[in-house]
């Protein structure tokens, strides 16, 4: 509708007509809101330190001259303060790698098991198991970390004798001891998206493949998994930003080779010389989530439905 | 590279020894069916492995014959250990074969172990017994634990110690202004729904309602001549020799002391008539109506958020982050899903409001800096600083001054809503889009508009989503941690139960850093009964 028509319409139909683009207006206001701080960040990555102390962010339009990408070339560059961050990035991986793939393959056989064998004692083990999703991970922390550092011993009261239950296998401050945290942490959630994903397949594929004389393995194999590769995925997303982002399992279990968000936080400890790194380092971080979250936003998005609509 | 390879490598080993476990238990089950020998040396093997593993690592098998290597350390006790069980397993099965039927039985019991075990073993090992042994160790002796006897000494140290726990300063609730508009809003919430309840009803009986409401105002009208009054007589004790009545009526109405305790008389007063009168009474509040909701809604959020404002301590402080962060995400997302059904560019505005979710908390602590960050002098960088510096107001350290104490926390607490409101949105935005067109439909086609829909058909049909977000949110704000360990650290009264809890770990106390966990369960409890309880509900249809 051209503007004159908007001009030549009665005084009630305007005001009808910016009512309806009053939800538009609302929405977009909160969505930069929501944006600007993310975008303040990634302009400032950019900027030399007296212009970071000096001027905001926001100033940067007037002399894009002056950006540099040389933060980007320190953080990766190996210094004798701070190794680069390919280094902190590789720690990242082998924790989240495995931390990714080993509870889904778990949580599926678990989904299957529970969702498709009758047996007793199977509803309220589930409810446990998923129960524990609000269980807080803080309960975990003392024991793990004796754990990992000295195995479990029992003595035995009155007899003075102490009898070991799991050796110390050296786990303690390595990359495992974190993906192991993180496979027993997001086993229940796991368990609990993939469950009511797989519970919701068609009984007569089940059936009509037991009729065959399929074993348990074989449908789980060659039926489920095909079948639940939306859920799987899902999940694969979920897990992945859960762990990438992690600060805390890693800050417990790791003194050293130490993953990109703790580099991150010591960095934003010390106010000192390497005070402009940090945004850099920020936004790196950022980065890899940021790709898997709008590449498969999807798949996340039916992870969150599928965990909390249907629960 | 080297940190490629080896990473690669422990990956592949860890999947190989998943897949080999998994596939080994299925094939020794496989076995109890037809080749009977066969399963009983798998498990007597098990076994075996198991029992010279316990023998060797206890040392109490001989040191090896002096070859060097895992001789010297016993390793041989395992292997040997798994041949005889092996060994004395096959024998056993060879010389008793149950028959078939009972084989059978053996088989669909144990198949089932075979696909759960593996998450059970985990989670039994990682979560289960560690909760366990934390409560344990909680009340231990000793900061590592290892002094014998036991003792409730860390769970005292938190609930006496002023830092982590106080109620001294519970009368200045009601004096919290925002405590006081909750009130205000119970009020108009109260008043709303007696009129709608009243409009609906109409003929004989709205005459009495009508009554009813004249008695409701009739008392507040006395109520607040009370207190009018009372001030009065305060400002005549507090300062005698003023005169004017301009002098007087300031004195009266910074008398905040009176009107408090009126107030609270007040409600107490009208809050009690009202619940007798609804009891008995022939006409339904009507809470439905969209003035009362949203004032109900208004009053509980604002009333509790002020009260807990004034509360000091990091346990309080960790439920002010739980009851504003899970509510303000709520009711944002629920706005943003109800705005996103009418608005244009849905789908780009809503993944922008979803983004924050991928982003670490520390990376959003640092993000946020550029909002808050405060120069003693000189330009403003930070731009909510900026922003006030232009409109005339000071410039403020939005969480580093501790002038800013208690609301240096909320602005930590924003930083989560951002990140939390988007899932939120697209959880609520789903349930809104389930409930079906035609009830939407009859209730425009029987005149209610769109603010009557939401409040009276929307709502109750996403009631669970609703609940079933907040009490998420709650259960991830309850152990909140990276935001405030990468924003304060916990100085000027920001600390929180997690990064409490967090620190004592790192000193090595760990009976009292048990201790801390302990009280984070604690506070999740109630959700924790609630969910399984929707669980178990939700298993049986």
């Amino acid at each position: 509708m051209s503007s004159v028509e908007t001009a030549l319409m009665p005084t009630g139909q305007r005001l009808r007509r910016l009512a309806a683009t009053a939800p538009s207006w609302v929405m977009w206001l909160i969505v930069v809101v929501w944006t600007v701080p993310t975008f303040g960040l990634f302009i400032s990555s950019f900027r030399k330190v007296p212009d970071i102390n000096s001027s905001g962010w926001w100033t940067s339009w007037n002399d894009l001259d002056n950006l540099t990408l040389q933060n980007y070339r320190d953080i990766f560059r190996e210094s004798a303060a701070q190794p680069s961050m390919w280094e902190f990035a590789l720690n990242s991986l082998a924790i989240v790698v495995p931390a990714t793939i080993i509870p889904i393959a778990i949580a599926a056989f678990a989904a299957y098991g529970f969702a498709w064998i009758d047996f007793r004692g199977r509803n309220w083990l589930f409810i446990a198991l998923v129960s524990m999703i609000a269980l807080p991970n803080q309960m975990a922390f003392v024991p793990l970390l004796q754990l990992f550092n000295n195995g479990a011993r029992l003595t035995i009261p009155g007899l003075d004798w102490t009898f070991v239950l799991i050796p110390d296998v050296g786990v303690a401050n390595t990359a495992a001891a974190v993906w192991l945290t993180h496979t027993a942490f997001g086993l229940p959630l796991a368990v609990l998206l993939l469950h009511n994903f797989v519970s919701q397949l068609p009984r007569e594929v089940f059936e009509a493949a037991r009729i065959d004389g399929a074993s348990h393995f074989t449908i789980f194999w060659r039926l489920v998994v095909p079948l639940a590769r939306p859920a799987l995925a899902a999940f694969a997303v979920f897990q992945f930003l859960w762990t990438w982002n992690d600060y805390l399992i890693a800050a417990v279990f790791l003194t050293d080779n130490e993953p990109m968000t703790v580099a991150l936080v010591n960095l934003v400890g010390e106010r000192g010389s390497n005070f402009q790194l940090r945004f850099a380092s920020a936004f790196v971080i950022m980065i890899v989530p940021l790709i898997v979250f709008f590449s498969l936003q999807r798949h996340f998005v039916r992870g969150l439905l599928a965990g909390s609509v249907k629960g | 590279m080297g940190q490629i390879v080896t990473m690669l490598i422990s990956v592949a080993g860890a999947l190989a020894v998943t897949a080999v476990l998994f596939i080994g238990a299925d094939r020794t089950v496989d076995s109890a069916l037809n080749r009977w020998a066969a399963f009983t040396a798998s498990i007597g093997g098990v076994l075996g492995l198991i029992a010279g593993s316990v023998l060797q690592h206890n040392g109490w098998v001989p040191r090896g014959p002096g070859l060097g290597g895992p001789f010297d350390d016993g390793w041989l006790a395992i292997v040997i250990g798994g041949l005889v069980g092996a060994a004395l397993g096959s024998a056993g099965g060879r010389a008793l074969v149950p028959v078939l039927d009972r084989r059978i039985r053996i088989e669909a019991r144990l198949r089932p172990w075979v696909f759960v075990g593996p998450a059970l073993l985990f989670v039994t090992g990682g979560l289960v017994i560690p909760g366990f042994r934390t409560m344990w160790l909680s009340f231990k002796n000793g900061s590592r634990g290892r002094e014998p006897g036991f003792t409730i000494q860390h769970y005292e140290e938190i609930f006496t110690d002023d830092t982590f726990f106080s109620i001294d300063g519970w009368v200045s609730i009601f004096t919290s202004r925002l405590f006081i508009i909750g009130l205000a809003a119970a009020a108009v919430a109260v008043v709303a729904a007696w009129a709608s309840a009243s409009r609906i009803v109409g003929g004989p009986l709205r005459v009495k309602v009508a009554r009813r409401t004249m008695k409701v105002l009739g008392l507040a009208a006395a109520i607040v001549g009370m207190a009018t009054l009372a001030s009065f007589v305060e400002s005549l004790v507090r300062e005698p020799n003023r005169s004017e009545i301009v002098d007087v009526l300031t004195v009266m109405v910074s008398s905040r002391v009176t009107l408090v305790i009126v107030a609270a008389v007040a409600a107490v007063v009208v809050g009690g008539w009202l619940w007798a009168r609804l009891r008995s009474g022939d006409v339904e509040m009507d809470w439905g109506s969209p003035t009362s909701s949203t004032m109900l809604v208004l009053a509980i959020g604002l009333g509790i958020f002020g009260a807990l404002s004034t509360l000091q301590g990091v346990v309080w402080n960790n439920i002010w982050w739980v009851v504003t962060v899970a509510g303000l995400s709520t009711v944002l997302g629920l706005l943003l899903a109800i705005l996103a059904e009418r608005a244009r560019g849905e789908r780009v505005a809503k993944t922008l409001i979803f983004m924050p979710m991928a982003i670490s908390m520390v990376g959003a602590a640092v993000i946020w800096d550029f909002i808050y960050e405060v120069q003693p002098t000189g330009n403003q960088t930070g731009l909510l600083n900026a922003i006030l510096q232009g409109i005339g107001f000071q410039p403020r350290g939005f969480f580093i001054n501790s002038s800013m104490i208690p609301w240096n926390n909320f602005w930590i607490m924003f930083i989560m809503v951002w990140i939390q409101t988007g899932f939120a949105m697209v959880v609520l935005s789903a349930a809104i889009r389930a409930v079906p067109e035609e009830l939407t439909e009859a209730a425009r086609v029987d005149g209610a508009n769109e603010v009557q829909v939401f409040w009276r058909v929307i709502v109750p049909q996403i009631r669970p989503t609703i609940i079933v977000v907040t009490t998420t949110l709650m259960v991830i704000v309850t152990k909140v941690f990276d935001l405030v360990k990468a924003t304060t650290n916990g100085a000027n009264r920001t600390n929180v139960l997690a990064n409490e809890m967090f620190d004592q770990l790192r000193d090595r106390n760990f009976t009292s850093s048990s201790a801390f966990a302990v009280v984070l369960l604690a506070l999740v409890l109630p959700v924790m009964i609630y969910n399984i309880r929707r669980l178990q509900s939700e298993l049986k249809s």
